[in-house]
């Protein structure tokens, strides 16, 4: 049995230790993901509260059809959207206003401060699910059936949208190469 | 030139997470020898996945269990007190409520017990010897051919020291009773219960 549900049963049976378990496993990963999509910290500490407490609270509502990791990811990017929805949409800089110098030759110069923000700002700018899909891929490290599972969709949309976000980024790049050799 | 070898493209992450095999990290390497699409890419996933994320602190990860625990502890319970109202509301009710509720259990009770006794509880129940003839009677009447045996027994014991118990009052009344007349009596009587006292009477009469 997968050891999430194990720990999961022991909490509903009392095992508070199962419970501290649970939010300290998954504590770190979540943060992560949650900061990279409302790029405050307090916000991503918010959520990652309250993605638990909606967890535990509805702990009848999870009927174990995927992990309870996966669950647990749904909640948060639920959570995070509708936040990200509220505040952050208006005082995004739109995706073709952003410039990204292009350097492939040395990487380090791509992670300079000022690429690092434009990047930012170009991910942050990508259609909703082109870049959670990029997002879980890169940063989570997640895998492409994770994703489907965690974003609810066909293992095949999960890798179409991780393939149209990175090529949309990337003409981005290109493309703010050119302007700056120009 | 834009490459669109999807198969490689998509293992780009994991290569860059250092999580392929060595058979599918050298096909890569290959690849990336030969291709400056795939490079361009695989610096941009670097650079997205080396994003730094701020580290709120070993004090705020280990407060975090206990904090959400509190939490969904004190949700559930204001989840339960949805329902405390109501049920406070019941215990604070006026005095007459009380009374009104009680006088309605009381009433229910007696209706219950005064209701006629089914055939069934009357077979099983026989009423004590010396009952007047009303109270006897079942509140259906019975069908001899539903007895059992057993009943057909019982209700014969029963019936014989029942007439005994007649014959020797009416015995008592006839040698002791001035006063009261003997018409009065049958008066009272219904017609099965004349009918009884008649074959009652007959029987003395055969035995002399």
């Amino acid at each position: 049995m997968d050891e999430d549900l194990t720990l999961l049963d022991r909490f509903v049976a009392g095992d508070r230790d199962a419970f501290d378990e649970l939010v300290r496993k998954h504590q770190k990963p979540l943060y992560s993901l949650l900061y990279r999509m409302v790029s405050d910290k307090e916000d991503a500490a918010d959520i990652l509260q309250k993605t638990f407490i909606k967890a535990f609270t509805g702990i009848g509502g999870f009927e174990r059809r995927s992990s309870f990791r996966t669950w647990l990811y749904q909640i948060a990017i639920n959570l995070a959207k509708n936040l990200y929805r509220d505040r952050s949409r208006a005082a995004l800089v739109p995706l073709d206003d952003v410039v990204i110098r292009r350097d492939p030759k040395v990487l380090e110069s791509l992670i300079h401060k000022e690429s690092r923000d434009h990047l930012h700002r170009a991910v942050a700018g990508l259609p909703d699910k082109q870049r959670l899909t990029v997002m879980l891929r890169v940063q989570e490290q997640k895998t492409f059936e994770e994703i489907a599972g965690i974003m609810q969709c066909s293992v095949g949309t999960s890798k179409a949208n991780y393939h149209h976000g990175v090529q949309k980024l990337k003409e981005l790049f290109n493309k703010a190469g050119n302007d700056h050799d120009v | 030139m834009t490459c669109n070898n999807l198969d490689i493209k998509g293992l780009l992450p994991a290569y860059q997470g250092k999580m392929l095999s060595p058979t599918d990290t050298d096909r890569i390497e290959k690849h990336l020898s030969s291709c400056e699409d795939c490079r361009t890419e695989l610096s941009l996933l670097y650079m997205m996945s080396e994003e730094p994320v701020p580290d709120p602190g070993e004090a705020f990860w280990a407060a975090m269990p206990g904090r959400i625990f509190r939490e969904v502890q004190a949700q559930k319970q204001q989840k339960a007190s949805h329902w405390l109202p109501f049920g406070r509301g019941m215990l604070i009710l006026p005095r007459w409520a009380w009374a009104a509720a009680a006088v309605f259990l009381v009433a229910a009770v007696v209706l219950l017990l005064d209701r006629p006794v089914p055939l069934d509880t009357a077979r099983n129940a026989l009423p004590e010897n010396g009952s007047s003839y009303g109270d006897l009677l079942p509140a259906e009447p019975v069908d001899m051919a539903d007895l059992t045996d057993g009943e057909i027994d019982t209700v014969d014991v029963w019936a014989t020291e029942e007439l005994a118990l007649m014959r020797d009052e009416v015995s008592d009344m006839f040698r002791t009773s001035t006063d009261i007349s003997i018409d009065d009596r049958l008066v009272e009587l219904d017609t099965q219960e004349l009918e009884q006292l008649s074959r009652m009477l007959d029987t003395q009469d055969e035995e002399g």
